[in-house]
Formats: structure tokens, C-alpha cells, sequence
């Protein structure tokens, strides 16, 4: 049962220190100890396991029979979901210590540091359930925790909106998601995960199934046509970007492809879905991330299109290689967030227009974040050199036939992946020459021109950028090292084994890419020296604005779903306003206007009275007669 | 003798009294239709006791009749009926005459009904 | 064709008729004794019918009393004796469904009866109707005569106001105006108090006008100084138009008025023709009272007033 602690500490500390009153100064202590205690136990147990557990933990009990379905409540940590709990812990541990100085001056620090707690427990849960259940519930806790973690600075005009927005997007997959869940349950009679892998499905349930999933994954992981959250969701804290982006959500739905991965072996069509879906996103953020002047959204699409790489590994029938990516992704884009996150701090701004000239002043932060970019890039021999050096051979071989999806699925998310190196590495190279190279652009002539802050809160940038605090600076040196060496674990059998991953073997195929990413970081850097300290995002012409608005996808979901649903709605309320309202008030007004006459009635004078007796007498003998027959 | 002729004599007064009742605005007046109605029915029942002798033949009369109630009992009726009218016009023109004291009219068009909620209501 | 058809016929025109003039005479006496030829028309037609004892008792109770009753209250009412023009109202609706009575009853009888031969009852007696009705129709009979004594009664008590009357709104105007004559000592002494008072009071507006007039006088005199002839000949014919005015006033009726501030100096208390003291802050300087002033009925003469208690005073005064 000690697997149930992965999961279950964070989620205990997290529900605690919901109660924890919000404050400043000393009360900031015991919500960031609980924090901190959560992800480190979760990190302990973790480590615990993958240390001394030579086999897949289980444990799980009977929780409830809802008709003919039994449902158990169980965890089971196979070495692949401990590997990726361990990154989820690092990550989570390293945001904690982050964010007690990225928010020193936030009085909500409390609720904030125990939503996270809730949301790290909520990711572990889906990593380690055994149960198909279980990883539902923790979904949703996700999307719970992300809406009110992004929506965290209340006091920012967009945040409220973002958090909205992901929430709801994520929410349209969601609905998919659970559909998908409720099919395989109830088609196999058990929630059990292993038992539902077994389970012959037929084949039209496991592709409908299996898409419907998909729905439920693209929200959560932000592939196209769900991905419009990720960017926005920038609004948040930066420490929150680096968890969703890293670790937590936005790997949830990779995990969870993984996780039922011998079903999706036996769909090629959900495959094909997922290998365009991949494809397409890759190439989308890649090339939203070349035009983004605000740095967390460079790194938002970039995660975008990370994300797709995995899902494209997933989908050329390589889940070894879509996990590792995914570990080192999570070491990487951490350490970036982080990194973006002390930039952020020091100068006060998002804008790369604002930047420049950092290198000198924050050392620690440029090499860390040239650590980062460079195995975002794939530069050799960082981290994701190796992981998406992996992807692209799994493809690669897929073009060859005899994987379960379609050859041409293959070779879409082949040349698409071999194309977003190009535009990786071109874009990372911008994003650092923009950020630390050339002159300072931070400050006007005049000195510091913009303040940092709110109302209360409020400051002017340091004359001087510099390196961070410690509580901010030892998590990111922290994850520099994975994020520069993980990717060398593919040479430790165990590991290997672990994730099932096949021998690295550097042949004559890594050139290809290699010299791709020359191509574009050469290119980058040749804009940057042709005219110094003008974005090389200039060069991109008329196509800049495109690639800034992420294609102009939120137009068009706005304009073909958005308006619509609202229009809708404003229909629907006013039926039931004009109508199901209407008749109600109109029956009681209807009646009291009889009423009324009634009532004029009655006091009409006497004569009146008196002729309207007789009358009806008369009307009375007439109709007796007349129907009577007597006359 | 032929019935028709004092019931439909009957009929006429009686509409007479109707018309009168809807017609004249004068209280007093009123009420003397009422008589000429009332009297119509006397009318009809004497006639009744006249004309129809053997409707009421074989009916069993009530336990507490002694002696039995002859068929013809239209005459008593008519007098009970006159008696009433007398009652009627009794309380009748006492009310006319209160209320003349009390508004110096007795006009019925202009007797308000509803005074009282009125008076309520300010 | 009978005899006793032909009188039925013969009554039943002078009935029908005269009840048609009833009810559209533009003469409120005339329509009561229309109303007396009908009834007795319809008394001769029971009569033909053999109900001896209704048809007297028609006449009796019907003609001799309930007409009459009705005449009274014509009188009663103050019912012009020539045509009223206002008896009416429009005729349509009335016409229309007594003619719809009258049409729909007639047809009705008429297609009942038709044209059949009855032959005519024996001429009824009153031991018969008298057996019937202490024999038969005993309970029906009792329960009449109680009837007629709850209508009785509640004649009685809806002809005296003073009979269960509510204070309210209408009290006013049904207690008739009261009459001094009638009136119990106490009523009669809280009159006469209030004229005198409002006497004293005339007496005071008077008095404190002839100050200010001769102040005034005084004054204009001072002023012209040279010429005081023609201003005296205006005082005095101003005296003299004063005079006029405040003596018809005098005969007037004394009309009630809030006590004006006395200007009087002197010990506020007056000898009431009783000698009882009445309260400073209550009763001003009152001269005694002129006679003329009182209400002219009163009879009884003002020695002869019984003690009133100060209390009594203001309530009557309110």
C-alpha cells in the first residue's frame, strides 16, 4: 500500500492547507511547509520504490459494484509510471521552493501553495491508479486545480479570462474523455486497467472508444484543435507554467495514451487520428513559437509542439520513445519556466522587445537557460538530443511498414518532425539571443519606465537585472542537470529496460536532423548578426502576424463555436424568459385581470344587476326549452 | 272555462312585472312591479288549483298531514304567497324610506355599492 | 266561449292593462292606483276561478293594505304630484327580456294547455281552505306567522335609527337635528353655555375694533392737526356704519369663533349666572350675556341651571 502514499501525501498536505488562512509574513510558513512536505515525501516514496522495488507495486481493494461493472480503487506502479512520478515529484518539489520566493509578495501564497500540493497529488493519481476510475478522478481534479491556479492573480485583466478558457476547453475534451471511459468500462465490466487492456474489445467500440479518448487527451495535452488554452494559460504564475507544461497536465494525456497503449495498438484508425493530430501540432507550435514576442508564449507553443512530438511517437507505435521525451521534456521545459521565471523577475516584463543584454548580468540564469533551449533544440548531447533523436527514428522506421499505423501516417509525422527541428532550433536561438544578447532593452533612456506589480505590491525593475534569490536559484540549477544529462540515460539498462526503450545506436540517420538544426539555429543567428539587436522574427515578413496569432485559430474557434453557443444561449434564454416564464406570469396576471372583472362585476349598480339575473333566467328557460324539446 | 285564459294572463302580468322591475328607476315603483309579478304567480297557482285536479291524486301524503292535503291546494298557496308579499313589502318600503331619510333619494341607479371598500381603501 | 270565459277575458284586459299602465305611468300616485285596478282585476279573476277566500283576501291585504303602504311611502318620499320626467331608464334591455318572459311563459302555457275545456271548481268555501290550513298546512302556517314577525321587527328596527345605530360616518345625518325643547337640562345648559360664550366673545371683538377705531382716529388727528372738521365728519359717519353693522351682526345668529386674546386686565373670573368659577386658562373675561343671544327655544330660564363641573365644560367645548 505504500505505492497509495505516491499520490495520496500531496492530496492529504494539499486538503490541509486548503483550511490554512491566506496571509503574509509568518503565516506564509505553514502553508509552504506543506508544500514542500508533500512533494518531498511524494519524491522520497518515489525514489524508495524505484530504488528497492525490483517488480511492479499493486495494491488495490474492492470499492464499489454499480450494476454489473466492479469498481476497485487501486495503484499500481509499474517502473515506467515510477519514473515519471519521479519527474512529476522533482518538478513539483522544485516549483514549491520556487514559487516561496517568485511569490513573496502575494498574500494568497497559501490557497496557492495548496492547490498546487492538490494538483501535483491529482497528476500523481493518474500516473500510479491501477484503475481506470481512479485516473478519472485525478483528471478531473486536474482541470479543477489548473482553472484555479491560472486564474491565480485575479488582479491581471486576462487571467480570469485564460482560466476560463482552459478550463472550458479542457472541459469539451473532458466530455470525450469520460465517454470514451464509461464505453471500455462497461464494455469489458471492470474499471481495471490491466484487465481492460486484456479485454477483446470489438472493433468498432475500441475505435470509437479510442477517439473519443483521443478528444479527452488533445484537451488536456493541448494538441490541435484543443490547444488554445496552453497559450493563454501564460496568465498564470510562472511556476504554475512550468508544472502544467512540465510535468502535470499537459503530460497527463501522453501518460494516459501510454498507459492504454495496447489498446491503441489495436486501432489503426485512432492511430492515423492521433499521428495527423501530432503532426499538425508539431508544425502549428512550432511556428506559432517563431513570431511570439512574450517569452512564456514562446515557450507555451513550444510545449505545444513538444507535446506533439510525443503524441507522433505514440502514434508511429513507439511509446518508449514518447515516454522519454516526455522525461526529458519535463526536465527541460521546467528548468525553462523556472529560468523564464527569474528573467521575468529581474526585468519585469514578458516582452522580449523589453529584453536584451542579460547575459552579463544573470550568468546562472543564461547558462541554465541555454541549457534548457539547447535541449529543446536537440543540440547534442543534451537531453532531448537523445529523446527526440529517438522519436525520429521511430518514425523513421515506421516508414517502413509493419508498424499498426499507416505507413503514410508515418511519413507525415516523420517529415513533419524533421521540419519542426528546423523551426525548433531556429526559435530557440532566437528566443536567447533576444533575451541576453546585445544591448539592454529594459530600461528607457530615462531609467526604469514601467513598474512590476500591483497596488499593493507595487516596485520598479532593479536598475541592475541579476541572478535570483536562492529559493529560486537552487531549484533551476537543480533541474539544469537532467535537463543537460537525462538524456544519457538511455545508456543505463536499467532505465532502458524500465521504459522498454530500444539501444541508442548513432548511425548515419542522426545526421539528417543534426544538420537541420544547424540550418536553423545558423539561420537565427546569421538574422541576429546581419542586424544586430532587431528581432530575426522580423525576417518572417507578412507571415509574422499568422504565426503571432497562432494562426488565427481563436478567431475562428471563437467565430465557429463560441458565437454560435452564445447565440444559442441568448436564444434559449429568452424562451425562457418570453415563454416557459411568460406563461407562468401570464396565467397569474391572466387570472387576476379576471379577477378583476369578476370583481367589476359584482359592484355594478343594482339595476344592472338586476337585468343581468333575468337575463340569464330568460337564457336559462330558453336553452331548458331548447334542448328539452318541450316547445 | 278554458285555463289558457288566466295562465296566460298570468304570463302577461308576470312580464309586465319583469319589465317594470328593469325598467323604473324609482324604488317604490320597483317594488310595485314586484307585486304585479307576485300576483301573476297567485294567478298561476289558483288557476293550477282550478284546472289540475287529478296530478296530485295517489300521491301519499306526509305523516305529519292531518287530515290529508286535499289536490287543491293551490288557493292556500296563494295565500301564503300574499302573506309573504306583505312581509316583503313591509321591510321593503322601511328600507326605501331609511334610505330616503339618509340620502334624500330613492333612486336605485344611484345607491353605491361599494362605498364601504372605498372608504376602506383611504 | 263561456260565460266565465268571457269575464276572465274581460278582467284578464282590465289586468293586463292597467298593470301595462303601472309600469309605464310617468305619474307615481297614478301607478299606485293603476296598481289597484290590476290587483282588483285579479281579484275578480279568482273569483271567476272559485277561490272566494284568496280573492277577499286579495282585496283585504292586497288593495287595502299594501297599496295603501305603498301610497304612504309615495308620500313619504315627497314624490312629486305631477309627471316625473326622471322615473325611467332606457327601455332596451328591459324590453327586450320582459318581452322574452311574456313570449317564452305565454307559449309555454299555451302549448301545455291548449284550448281545453276545465270544467269550472264549485265555488270554494272557507271551512274547506280553513280545514286545510290548520290541518294540513299547520307547519307551513306557523312558520309564516313567524315570518311576518321577524318582518314586523325588522320594519320597526330599520325605521329607528336610534335602534343598534353605530357610531360612523353617517351618525351625523341620521340623528335628527336636535331640538333644545326635547333635550334633557344637561344638553339644554351645554347650549346655552356655548352662546353664551360666543357672545362674550362677540362682545370682545367689538369693544377691541372700537379701541383700535378711536385709536386710530386719535392718531389722524394728531397728524392733519390743521384740519380736523372734515376727518370728525368721517369718523362719525364711519361711527355711524359701525354701528349698522355691528348691531345686525348682533341680531344675527351667533355664530361660534375661536376666543380672539382678551386684552382685559382685569380679575379673569366671572360670576356665571350660577356663580361657578370656571378655569383662567379655559373661560376669558366674560361680560354678562346678553339674552338675544341664547338659542331662541330655550325655555328654560338660565337660573335654573344645574352646577356643571369644569371637566364637562372642555368636553363640551371640543
Amino acid at each position: 500500500m505504500i505505492v497509495a502514499l505516491i499520490p495520496g501525501v500531496p492530496l492529504l498536505l494539499g486538503l490541509i492547507g486548503l483550511l490554512l488562512p491566506p496571509g503574509d509574513g509568518e503565516r506564509r510558513r505553514p502553508a509552504a511547509t506543506l508544500g514542500i512536505v508533500g512533494a518531498a515525501a511524494a519524491l522520497l516514496v518515489t525514489l524508495g520504490l524505484l530504488l528497492f522495488a525490483h517488480k511492479p507495486v499493486e495494491a488495490s481493494t474492492h470499492w464499489v459494484t454499480l450494476g454489473s461493472v466492479e469498481l476497485t480503487f487501486g495503484f499500481s506502479a509499474g517502473m515506467a509510471a515510477l519514473y515519471v512520478a519521479l519527474a512529476v515529484a522533482v518538478v513539483a518539489l522544485c516549483v514549491q521552493i520556487y514559487s516561496v520566493a517568485y511569490l513573496h509578495d502575494d498574500p494568497r501564497y497559501a490557497p496557492y501553495a495548496a492547490q498546487v500540493s492538490l494538483f501535483t497529488g491529482a497528476m500523481l493519481l493518474v500516473v500510479t491508479s491501477s484503475d481506470l476510475i481512479g485516473t478519472l478522478i485525478g483528471w478531473e481534479v486536474m482541470g479543477a486545480c489548473s482553472y484555479l491556479l491560472i486564474g491565480h492573480d485575479r488582479r491581471l485583466p486576462e487571467a480570469p479570462a485564460a482560466a476560463v478558457k482552459a478550463f472550458l476547453v479542457t472541459r469539451v475534451g473532458d466530455v470525450g474523455f469520460l465517454l470514451g471511459v464509461a464505453l471500455l468500462i462497461v464494455d469489458a465490466g471492470t474499471s481495471r486497467i490491466a484487465a481492460l487492456l486484456a479485454h477483446d474489445y470489438s472493433t468498432g467500440t475500441l475505435t470509437a472508444a479510442l477517439l473519443l479518448i483521443l478528444a479527452g487527451v488533445a484537451g488536456k495535452s493541448a494538441q490541435f484543435p484543443l490547444h488554445t488554452w496552453l497559450p493563454d494559460a501564460m496568465a498564470g504564475p510562472t511556476p504554475i507554467s512550468a508544472l502544467i507544461h512540465a510535468a502535470t497536465m499537459v503530460a497527463a494525456g501522453v501518460y494516459l495514451v501510454f498507459r492504454l497503449y495496447p489498446l491503441f495498438d489495436r486501432s489503426p484508425a485512432a492511430l492515423a487520428v492521433l499521428g495527423v493530430m501530432a503532426a499538425v501540432t508539431i508544425l502549428l507550435g512550432a511556428l506559432s513559437a517563431t513570431a511570439q514576442d512574450d517569452l512564456k508564449r514562446v515557450l507555451a507553443w513550444s510545449t505545444v509542439s513538444q507535446i506533439g512530438y510525443m503524441t507522433g511517437a505514440l502514434a508511429v507505435g513507439s511509446p518508449a520513445a514518447a515516454l522519454f521525451h516526455l522525461l526529458t521534456h519535463a526536465a527541460f521545459k521546467a528548468l525553462l519556466f523556472l529560468a523564464a521565471g527569474a528573467v521575468i523577475h529581474a526585468v519585469g516584463t514578458n516582452y522580449l522587445s523589453r529584453m536584451g543584454g542579460l547575459r552579463e548580468h544573470m550568468p546562472v540564469t543564461f547558462w541554465s537557460f541555454a541549457v534548457g533551449l539547447g535541449a529543446l533544440a536537440g543540440v547534442p548531447p543534451l537531453a532531448g538530443f537523445w529523446s527526440k533523436e529517438n522519436v525520429l527514428t521511430a518514425a523513421a522506421h515506421a516508414t517502413e511498414g509493419g508498424e499498426t499505423a499507416p505507413v503514410w501516417v508515418a511519413w507525415v509525422v516523420w517529415l513533419a518532425a524533421l521540419l519542426a527541428v528546423l523551426i525548433t532550433a531556429w526559435y530557440a536561438t532566437r528566443l536567447l539571443l533576444c533575451a541576453f544578447f546585445g544591448i539592454s532593452r529594459a530600461h528607457g533612456p530615462d531609467g526604469p519606465d514601467w513598474e512590476i506589480g500591483f497596488d499593493d505590491a507595487r516596485y520598479t525593475a532593479p536598475a541592475t537585472p541579476h541572478d535570483p534569490p536562492g529559493a529560486m536559484r537552487w531549484p533551476i540549477l537543480l533541474l539544469a542537470v537532467p535537463a543537460a544529462l537525462l538524456g544519457l540515460a538511455a545508456y543505463a539498462p536499467g532505465f532502458r529496460t524500465a521504459l522498454e526503450l530500444d539501444d541508442p545506436h548513432l548511425d548515419v540517420a542522426i545526421v539528417l536532423p543534426l544538420v537541420l538544426l544547424a540550418a536553423g539555429a545558423g539561420a537565427a543567428w546569421w538574422l541576429w548578426r546581419a542586424v544586430p539587436g532587431v528581432d530575426p522574427a522580423e525576417a518572417l515578413g507578412p507571415a509574422r502576424h499568422v504565426f503571432a496569432n497562432g494562426f488565427h485559430l481563436d478567431t475562428l474557434q471563437d467565430r465557429a463555436v463560441v458565437r454560435p453557443v452564445r447565440a444559442l444561449a441568448k436564444v434559449v434564454t429568452a424562451t425562457d424568459e418570453r415563454v416557459v416564464d411568460a406563461a407562468v406570469e401570464g396565467t397569474g396576471t391572466g387570472t387576476t385581470g379576471a379577477g378583476e372583472v369578476l370583481a367589476m362585476a359584482h359592484r355594478v349598480p343594482l339595476p344592472t344587476a338586476a337585468v343581468a339575473v333575468l337575463a340569464g333566467a330568460l337564457l336559462l328557460g330558453a336553452v331548458a326549452v331548447w334542448f328539452g324539446g318541450v316547445a | 272555462m278554458h285555463a289558457v285564459i288566466p295562465y296566460v294572463i298570468a304570463a302577461l302580468l308576470f312580464a309586465l312585472g319583469v319589465y317594470g322591475v328593469l325598467r323604473r328607476r324609482n324604488a317604490i315603483l320597483v317594488l310595485m312591479a314586484v307585486e304585479l309579478m307576485l300576483n301573476a304567480v297567485n294567478l298561476i297557482l289558483v288557476a293550477a288549483d282550478a284546472s289540475i285536479k287529478s296530478t296530485l291524486s295517489g300521491v301519499q301524503p306526509e305523516a305529519w298531514a292531518y287530515p290529508a292535503p286535499e289536490p287543491k291546494a293551490g288557493a292556500i298557496f296563494a295565500l301564503f304567497v300574499i302573506v309573504i308579499a306583505a312581509a316583503e313589502v313591509g321591510v321593503g318600503l322601511a328600507i326605501v324610506l331609511q334610505y330616503y331619510r339618509l340620502r334624500r333619494a330613492v333612486v336605485l341607479d344611484e345607491v353605491p355599492l361599494h362605498e364601504h371598500e372605498e372608504q376602506e381603501a383611504r | 266561449m263561456t260565460v266565465a270565459d268571457a269575464l276572465m277575458l274581460a278582467l284578464g284586459v282590465i289586468a293586463v292593462g292597467s298593470g301595462a299602465l303601472v309600469v309605464t305611468s310617468a305619474h307615481l300616485v297614478r301607478a299606485g292606483f293603476y296598481l289597484v285596478v290590476s290587483l282588483g282585476a285579479v281579484a275578480g279573476l279568482y273569483l271567476v276561478l272559485g277561490a272566494e277566500l284568496v280573492a277577499w283576501v286579495q282585496v283585504l291585504v292586497y288593495v287595502g293594505a299594501v297599496v295603501v303602504l305603498l301610497l304612504f311611502a309615495v308620500m313619504l318620499t315627497r314624490a312629486p304630484i305631477g309627471p316625473s320626467p326622471d322615473l325611467d331608464r332606457p327601455a332596451g334591455p328591459a324590453a327586450l327580456i320582459g318581452a322574452g318572459v311574456g313570449l317564452g311563459l305565454s307559449v309555454l302555457l299555451l302549448d301545455a294547455f291548449r284550448w281545453t275545456r276545465y270544467d269550472l271548481p264549485p265555488p270554494g268555501t272557507g271551512r274547506r281552505v280553513g280545514e286545510q290550513i290548520f290541518g294540513a298546512w299547520v307547519l307551513p302556517f306557523e312558520v309564516l306567522s313567524i315570518l311576518l314577525l321577524a318582518a314586523l321587527v325588522g320594519a320597526i328596527v330599520l325605521s329607528r335609527p336610534d335602534i343598534g345605530a353605530r357610531p360612523g360616518p353617517e351618525g351625523a345625518d341620521v340623528v335628527a337635528p336636535p331640538s333644545p325643547t326635547g333635550e334633557s337640562a344637561e344638553v339644554v345648559a351645554r347650549l346655552e353655555r356655548i352662546a353664551a360664550r360666543q357672545a362674550a366673545a362677540q362682545a370682545r371683538v367689538r369693544a377691541q375694533h372700537a379701541a383700535e377705531a378711536a385709536a386710530a382716529n386719535q392718531a389722524a388727528a394728531e397728524e392733519s392737526g390743521g384740519e380736523p372738521a372734515e376727518p370728525t365728519r368721517d369718523d362719525v359717519l364711519r361711527e355711524q356704519a359701525r354701528n349698522v353693522v355691528f348691531r345686525a351682526r348682533e341680531a344675527g345668529p351667533a355664530l361660534g369663533g375661536e376666543d380672539p386674546p382678551a386684552p382685559e386686565t382685569g380679575p379673569r373670573r366671572v360670576e356665571n349666572t350660577v356663580g361657578e368659577p370656571i378655569p383662567d386658562d379655559e373661560q376669558p373675561a366674560l361680560p354678562p350675556a346678553p339674552p338675544k343671544a341664547l338659542p331662541p327655544k330655550d325655555t328654560a330660564p338660565p337660573k335654573a341651571l344645574p352646577p356643571r363641573t369644569p371637566g364637562k365644560d372642555e368636553g363640551d367645548d371640543a
